[in-house]
């Protein structure tokens, strides 16, 4: 009996053995107790009403795979008014609870169509401070965009990734303002001319959440 | 009836003598080349060829030609020429040239008017330290390298930078130049040259180069180089100069077009915090 027992001790211990040696193997994230298992999402603040609101430019939810979640900058134009040459945006997060999924997270929205001044957003984020600056416009002299009466699109979207679990703030910072947020429109093709943010919007950011 | 035979002495006509110097292949302090020209004497129909004198002694043109003669070098050319190139001068003198024309009767005119010049020093120009300076820099201290220079040398940089004193204490192995570069001077690699009096010129290809002041960057001075900024070059982007939307302000490397160039210098700074 004590043989059996023996070889049974030893045949648990060796199981014990190679499951720490399984998961030594693993990479550290997996092994973070913080980030393991994490989720992602994100709330917005407000969802925009038409007709009779404000036109917008806010943040929303595009989509949420593991710990990134994809977040639109998204415009409204409830009366079909704006001329959109395209948009500037410093962006603010939550360094402690979440970072920029690379180092340009940014992706080309819905809104803005060829030609572009580039292919993709131009942004450049700080994980230190929690800012993303970004800018994203059609080629000059080309046309405003417009969006359709009541309708919504995203002009960028970004990629942000959880790295714990809690709740933290993206916002737009600077808003109404080209070395801010604003959405922008050319005025004319002068340098006597500048682009100018288009006045009246109403801003609003939402939470990022990692569960 | 020509001249000579009216007066009994061949008026000269070849009034306008110039000189430039050798040709750059010359090598060698003592191996200057010195080209003289001269114009034509379209007036006398018997016109049968000039005469070059060269000497480095200048009275020796206070004499007659004939006088002259045996003391000078000559050389005689036939009526088609109106240049003749000396080789092997002293680069270290100078020398004195006069032109006479005789006819077919063998009468000479008086010397043309009397012009001097040193032989051409073929100049190397090997190193050129430092090797860039920032829009707007001034009073840049730029070290040039080489053989041959000469007192008197011009060194040139490109447009947009501008030599506002030149060192030649140490030549010919030296030459130290102040240099002033525009706020809007090109951005871009330059050829350095160094031309001695005599016209010898040496190059240092892409010898130096014109950076971008990041200030420049930030268009619209917001401290921060960021969407503001690019936003400010879109609406002037493909613009050229002359056009109505091209201002200098938006083309940052200044080469007249606002284009991918401007674009990448404002995606690399993107994001920079001032002061600038």
């Amino acid at each position: 009996m004590q043989a059996r027992f023996r070889v049974l001790w030893m045949l648990g211990a060796a199981l014990w053995l190679a499951a720490c040696a399984s998961g030594a193997g693993g990479s550290d994230e997996d092994s973070n107790p913080l980030a393991s298992g994490l989720t992602a999402n994100f709330v917005g603040d407000a969802s925009p009403v038409c007709p009779g609101n404000a036109d917008t430019l806010s943040l929303r939810r595009v989509n949420a795979v593991g710990r990134n979640v994809a977040v639109g900058i998204a415009v409204t134009d409830c009366d079909a008014s704006m001329g959109i040459y395209g948009v500037v945006f410093d962006v603010t997060f939550d360094p402690s609870i979440m970072q920029c999924a690379s180092s340009n997270p940014c992706m080309p929205g819905t809104l803005l169509s060829q030609p572009l001044l580039t292919s993709n957003p131009q942004c450049t984020c700080n994980n230190t401070t929690g800012e993303i600056l970004g800018v994203f416009t059609r080629k000059a002299p080309g046309t405003n965009e417009s969006v359709a009466q009541s309708g919504i699109e995203d002009i960028v979207q970004f990629v942000m990734r959880i790295n714990r679990a809690g709740v933290g703030r993206i916002d737009l910072a600077g808003t109404g303002d080209v070395n801010g947020t604003a959405l922008v429109a050319l005025s004319g093709s002068s340098p006597s001319d500048p682009p100018a943010a288009i006045a009246g919007l109403a801003y609003s950011g939402g939470s990022a959440v990692g569960q | 009836m020509s001249r000579c035979n009216r007066k009994g002495l061949f008026v000269p006509v070849a009034l306008a003598l110039g000189l430039i110097f050798g040709a750059p292949q010359v090598s060698g302090a003592t191996n200057g080349t010195l080209t003289v020209l001269w114009d034509a004497n379209t007036t006398d129909t018997d016109l049968n060829g000039y005469r070059v004198y060269l000497s480095t002694d200048a009275t020796l043109f206070n004499l007659t030609p004939a006088a002259a003669r045996p003391l000078a070098t000559t050389r005689t050319v036939g009526t088609s020429t109106t240049t003749s190139v000396f080789t092997s001068l002293n680069t270290a003198s100078t020398y004195y040239v006069a032109v006479t024309s005789y006819d077919t009767s063998g009468n000479e005119s008086v010397f043309s008017n009397v012009a001097s010049a040193q032989p051409a020093v073929t100049p190397t120009l090997t190193s050129v330290s430092p090797t860039s300076a920032t829009q707007g820099d001034t009073g840049v201290t730029v070290t040039l390298n080489g053989t041959n220079f000469q007192s008197g040398a011009v060194v040139s940089f490109g447009p947009g930078l501008t030599v506002t004193a030149l060192n030649t204490s140490a030549v010919p192995l030296r030459l130290v130049a102040t240099v002033d570069v525009e706020t809007t001077a090109p951005v871009d690699m330059r050829d350095v040259s160094v031309t001695n009096p005599g016209n010898g010129v040496a190059t240092k290809t892409n010898g130096f180069q014109v950076l971008l002041d990041v200030a420049r960057v930030d268009i619209n001075q917001s401290n921060r180089i960021d969407g503001g900024d690019i936003i400010e070059v879109a609406a002037a982007f493909a613009s050229r100069s002359g056009d109505a939307s091209y201002s200098v302000d938006f083309d940052l490397n200044v080469d007249g077009a606002v284009d991918g160039v401007d674009l990448s210098f404002l995606v690399t700074y993107f994001g920079s915090v001032g002061p600038f």
